[in-house]
């Protein structure tokens, strides 16, 4: 039963997370987390397996792969703007990589 | 008809062109509205078929040299290369584009609910998890920012 209202509860779930967030615009009623966390709440409370909840959203998972191909229009988008400073920003985050890679092995 | 005009609800949200056009012209004829309809939902099919046959190739031959590069990845710097060369118009594909990348967030939500399956983990760790998280990404914000102003400021 669960797997077939899995994607329009999911759906619902995410326009009323995003009514909720431009109502109340604070980064922590972020609309994709008040999703998860209400979609994890409902499931734990509902004694849903993962599982079932998984194959109810193939839909959206699957959309996932053209999504990301579909980044490729922003990126040809900015490219001007990337271009210009290329060597810049390539740098400054080789260098942040690296200083976050030193710090989160360290503290750990 | 009421599934064309729940898409052109979508449509008109996600682009600027066409809101500028309604309010340009006032209030429009039912035909007109229709006209955008068809033609959003055209460029939406066209846009889409670009996208799943970047995607196919990519999968083709990502199984052809049986590595384990992600697919979408490579489709899209495919495409990206393609927009580059003007082998693709980014006309065809804009207003695909940018109704996916409106909706982008919504595709991440059962993977983040994925999250209920390492919830002892979680719990175990959840102070070098929550340090970790936070504390690198505010020192990679930090560090990205000043570095690059650093070096924009040299320069000049």
């Amino acid at each position: 039963m669960f797997l077939y209202i899995a994607t329009p509860l999911t759906l619902l779930f995410f326009f009323l997370a995003k009514k909720l967030y431009s109502m109340v615009p604070n980064p922590l009623f972020n609309p994709v987390l008040v999703t998860i966390f209400s979609l994890i709440a409902l499931l734990l409370i509902l004694a849903i397996p993962y599982q079932d909840y998984q194959q109810g959203t193939n839909v959206i998972t699957a959309l996932l792969e053209p999504a990301i191909v579909a980044l490729a229009v922003p990126l040809y988008l900015q490219l001007k703007v990337i271009k210009a400073r290329l060597k810049y920003i390539l740098l400054s985050c080789l260098v942040s990589v690296m200083v976050a890679f030193f710090c989160a092995f360290y503290v750990m | 008809m009421k599934e064309p005009s729940k898409k052109q609800h979508l449509s008109s949200n996600s682009s600027p062109n066409n809101a500028e056009h309604k309010t340009a012209e006032g209030p429009i004829t039912p035909q007109q509205k229709m006209a955008s309809t068809i033609k959003n939902i055209l460029q939406l099919c066209v846009g889409l078929s670009i996208i799943f046959l970047f995607l196919a190739i990519a999968k083709l031959i990502i199984s052809y040299f049986e590595s384990t590069f992600p697919a979408s990845i490579l489709g899209m710097l495919m495409l990206f290369l393609a927009l580059s060369l003007g082998v693709i118009k980014l006309s065809w594909i804009q207003f695909t584009g940018n109704l996916v990348l409106k909706y982008l967030a919504l595709l991440f939500i059962p993977v983040g609910v994925g999250l209920i399956n390492y919830f002892e983990l979680i719990t175990a760790h959840w102070l070098v998890i929550v340090f970790s998280l936070f504390f690198t990404t505010l020192v990679t914000l930090f560090m990205v920012g000043h570095c690059y102003q650093w070096l924009t400021k040299e320069k000049s």
